[in-house]
């Protein structure tokens, strides 16, 4: 061991240099992905003819509609996260920190919402709760008749702000879960043990000590529930146009896809004016995060004591089931039931239920195509991304300071750009000369791969954060060089946030519409394809099968990732009071 | 899956040459000479927004007779455009013909597609004149359709009429397809209030429909039951509903009678341009018609008797597409939805 190696001072050693290369090349390649289609866009959209368009600003920001598009969608953003960021820690608390898990089968309650795409979800929810032809519809005004309660249907409507809510917040809860789960599992469990030792109750435990420990997932998910409240587009556009309430994502949808020639300098514009606000939000999430302390992963062997909810246990527990019945199970089964039917309708008749649309896609080559290279797809490229996002992370922590922040928010920029613009701008910038990928499978990873940097780069953040530098300071001092220490130090410690990252990123890859309806077709189908052929030409019935299909590739897929990617330590984790 | 440059260079070698042989292309040819050209080249890309089962059963039709195989990308209107566009502009063209329900961009961009001639097609020359242009045909003008649900409404006793779709007997009881979404649902608000007037689009407003993102989802609550007339819609929303036994079914809706337009073309930068020629050709022969005509979903306007099995309209009169943006935002806002 060198002086020079103990005092934590760069060796630049050849192997130190080539690591260092081949993180420069990785970086230059995604932001090559990220800012290249997306100069393409700008500057047809923001500059013809190179000349900055001000009218267009002035044009587009001026329309009375978008106020009240950013009002509902500021409603929503609002709601969702106050909802869905408690809601979700919460569980994810219960479930890695008290004894109320059981099992292996405890972590993957929580995130059953997320193993469909949102459209599949939307129309589950449709299944069950329209007020006329959902399965609850007869039963609960029969219920409320019984009682005597004369309630009009359309006041229990899906079709509403409580419905649109509702639905945000089950599409939100898995994402906060998953982030804040992998922080809890990684966390050093001593601040707990000690606030227990000194009487410290177990809420008070909850609500001082272990939520402020986990602070930067805290953060994370907060922003990754804003984005997206921002983003989701099949929700507002099935529940939200029915109850006449307009949100932004619909109203950007609207400026691309209801004439020709499409809006796209409108949506831009619009585009650019959320990168300032998602960027301003992640910094001042990264300023709120590290204003004071949070636990990190220490250097000390951990071996986490469960905390012991004593009488608590089962309430708990029934409430995680209750949760999970409630948001998962019912609209699953709804969707199942559907699938088996020949047409969605509000009865079910047994001797009409078949397998006949699970049949239609197998008998379908292009359908089994899509199915079967979705799933590699998704795989590839999520580990990808996540891999790229979790090593700019460390890098980003390694080099700190301004290069840091600008790091953060330069790879949160595709959160801000409809995929359908960002899609058009991958096709003009790699799908011909020099680089005719046009109609690859390669085109559509590029794009995947840009598109879904910043929910990666989010959850890979929010794991790197949480781990100390003593155990990467005491690799460094015993003569490790960073490609080893990443490799056998930082790596393991944040594979549970990458792994949860990982299981987010698939189930967005899988059920991903609007990239796929410009870059995919019959020469590299996509499901994406299919759910879009479907829900313009086909039947709910077929959607609810296709969905099952994907609720079943995505469920095996998601199991496997949290189980391979849990902390080593946790399965030996014992209850507090053993 | 990607090509070595070497092939790509002699591939956009091939593809410049496609476009200095475009204009050969509208020469007079014998059909025997078509035909091998086209069969030689064996291949054809529709892009095309119509139903999915329209277009596989075109295909397919096509490829009996003339043993090429088709296959087509199926998009909404506007993505397709884009898609489109963006390929033209990087001039790696993958279709061969485009299908789509607007007009706007065979005017604004008349070099991207092939001159409808009867020297590139002599077909064309029983297709009623009025439905040829430079360089697109119309193919379809599609009635606007109200779907409804048998259960709710026997058949017979539906609203046949705009006037009869504000009895306020249905109060509570339409669904109404977000025109929003499109440029043909704007064309379709366009023509009832010129033959209507904005009191009847306000009348609509008072019924206060709910609305649907599309007429595909519009069908499927029809189906379903959770609503009993939807419109405007098109019969190929409704089409696998009814192949399946749901309790739905669909009805011109007249007085005005409103059509939407559908054109077909072939792209100049055809990869294959003998076999788009060809496809341009026996389409607008009677054997095209009668294959897109067998599904009994489409109204070809060259077949207003339904000679050939197809929906028959006299004279129908298609809806504007190009409307101003502030002409959008008054019928819209009559019908009492925000302006967007």
């Amino acid at each position: 061991m060198t002086d020079a190696a103990v005092s934590g001072v760069k060796v630049e050693t050849p192997r130190y240099r080539a690591v260092s290369i081949i993180v420069v090349l990785l970086a230059l390649f995604v932001f090559a992905a990220i800012f290249f289609p997306l100069g393409v866009i700008l500057q047809r959209a923001l500059l013809p003819n190179w000349k900055p368009d001000f009218a267009l600003w002035a044009t587009t920001l001026a329309q009375p509609e978008l106020l009240t598009a950013v009002r509902n969608t500021l409603i929503i953003a609002f709601v969702n996260t106050v909802i869905s960021v408690p809601l979700g820690i919460f569980f994810a608390w219960l479930v890695e920190r008290t004894d109320a898990r059981w099992g292996a089968l405890s972590r993957l309650l929580p995130v059953i919402p997320l193993l469909l795409p949102p459209v599949a979800m939307t129309i589950g929810w449709l299944f069950l709760a329209d007020p006329r032809a959902g399965f609850l519809a007869a039963p609960m005004q029969g219920f409320f008749r019984s009682i005597g309660l004369s309630i009009d249907p359309s006041s229990l409507a899906v079709q509403s702000w409580g419905g649109l809510i509702l639905l945000y917040v089950l599409f939100s809860v898995p994402h906060v879960y998953v982030v804040a789960a992998a922080a809890f599992g990684s966390l050093d469990p001593s601040l707990e043990e000690a606030a227990r030792i000194f009487g410290k109750g177990r809420l008070k435990c909850f609500l001082s000590i272990s939520v402020p420990a986990i602070r930067h997932a805290v953060g994370s998910s907060a922003l990754l529930t804003i984005i997206s409240s921002f983003g989701l587009y099949s929700i507002p556009a099935l529940l939200g146009t029915a109850a006449r309430i307009d949100v932004l994502s619909v109203y950007i949808y609207r400026l691309l896809h209801a004439t020709y020639p499409p809006k796209i300098g409108q949506a831009v514009v619009l585009g650019v004016v959320m990168i300032f606000v998602i960027g301003l939000l992640w910094l001042a999430q990264r300023r709120i995060a590290s204003s004071t302390g949070h636990a990190q992963i220490g250097g000390m062997g951990i071996r986490p004591n469960l905390i012991s909810l004593g009488g608590w246990r089962w309430p708990a527990r029934i409430l995680l089931l209750l949760y999970v019945l409630l948001t998962s199970v019912l609209p699953l089964v709804a969707l199942f039931i559907v699938s088996l039917q020949p047409f969605w309708r509000s009865t079910i008749v047994f001797d009409q239920l078949s397998f006949a649309n699970f049949f239609e896609f197998w008998s379908d080559r292009q359908s089994r195509a899509a199915i079967v290279n979705s799933a590699w797809l998704a795989v590839l490229t999520t580990t990808v991304v996540v891999l790229i996002a979790g090593i700019l992370s460390i890098v980003g922590k390694n080099v700190g300071g301004a290069r840091e922040k600008w790091l953060g928010v330069l790879t949160k920029v595709p959160s801000a750009i409809p995929h359908i613009v960002f899609a058009v701008g991958v096709l003009v910038a790699f799908g011909f000369a020099p680089f005719f990928l046009n109609g690859t499978w390669l085109i559509i990873f590029i794009c995947y791969l840009a598109v879904y940097i910043p929910q990666a780069s989010i959850a890979a953040e929010s794991a790197v954060q949480q781990v100390g530098n003593q155990l990467v300071e005491a690799s460094r001092i015993f003569g490790a060089r960073p490609g080893r220490t990443f490799w056998t130090v930082q790596l393991p410690l944040i594979l549970p946030g990458l792994a949860a990252g990982w299981a987010l990123i698939f189930t967005l890859v899988v059920g991903e519409l609007n990239a796929a309806a410009i870059l995919a077709g019959p020469r590299n189908p996509v499901i994406g394809y299919l759910i879009l052929a479907l829900f313009d030409n086909g039947t709910y019935s077929q959607l609810a099968a296709l969905g099952s299909i994907i609720g079943l590739v995505s469920g095996v897929t998601v199991s496997i990732a949290l189980i391979l990617g849990r902390p080593r330590f946790s399965s030996k984790a014992v209850r507090a009071d053993d | 899956m990607t090509i070595r440059p070497a092939l790509k260079a002699l591939l956009s070698a091939t593809l410049v040459a496609g476009f200095a042989t475009a204009a050969a292309a509208q020469a007079p040819i014998s059909r025997d000479a078509l035909v091998k050209a086209a069969k030689a080249e064996g291949k054809l890309m529709l892009y095309s927004s119509s139903g999915e089962t329209q277009s596989k059963t075109i295909l397919s039709a096509f490829e009996a007779e003339f043993g090429i195989q088709g296959s087509h990308l199926r998009l909404t209107t506007i993505p397709l455009i884009q898609r489109m566009s963006a390929e033209i502009e990087g001039k790696d063209v993958q279709a061969d013909i485009i299908s789509v329900s607007t007009t706007v961009p065979f005017i604004d961009h008349p070099d991207w597609f092939v001159k409808m001639t009867k020297d590139y097609a002599p077909s064309l020359a029983n297709w009623p004149g009025r439905w040829v242009s430079a360089n697109y045909i119309s193919w379809t003008a599609d009635n606007f359709y109200m779907a409804y649900n048998t259960d709710q409404i026997p058949v017979g006793q539906h609203p046949k009429t705009y006037a009869d779709l504000v009895d306020p007997k249905w109060k509570g009881k339409i669904l109404l397809t977000d025109p929003r979404v499109a440029d043909n649902y704007f064309g379709w608000l366009d023509g009832l209030e010129k033959a209507k007037g904005a009191d009847f689009l306000r009348k609509i407003a008072s019924l206060n429909a709910t609305l649907t993102a599309s007429g595909a989802s519009g069908a499927q609550m029809i189906g379903a039951g959770a609503f009993a007339i939807n419109f405007p819609t098109f019969p190929d929303f409704s089409a696998a509903l009814i192949e399946k036994k749901a309790p739905v079914a669909v009805f011109a809706i007249t007085e005005p009678t409103l059509v939407s337009e559908r054109v077909i073309t072939a792209l100049t930068g055809a990869p294959h341009p003998n076999a788009a020629r060809l496809f341009i050709d026996w389409i607008v022969s009677e054997n095209g018609i009668k294959a897109a005509c067998k599904n009994g979903t489409v109204a070809v306007v060259a077949d207003p008797d339904r000679k050939y099995g197809c929906i028959g309209l006299k004279d129908p009169q298609p809806v504007s597409y190009i409307l101003t943006e502030e002409r959008k935002k008054q019928l819209v806002r009559d019908l009492g939805l925000s302006a967007n």
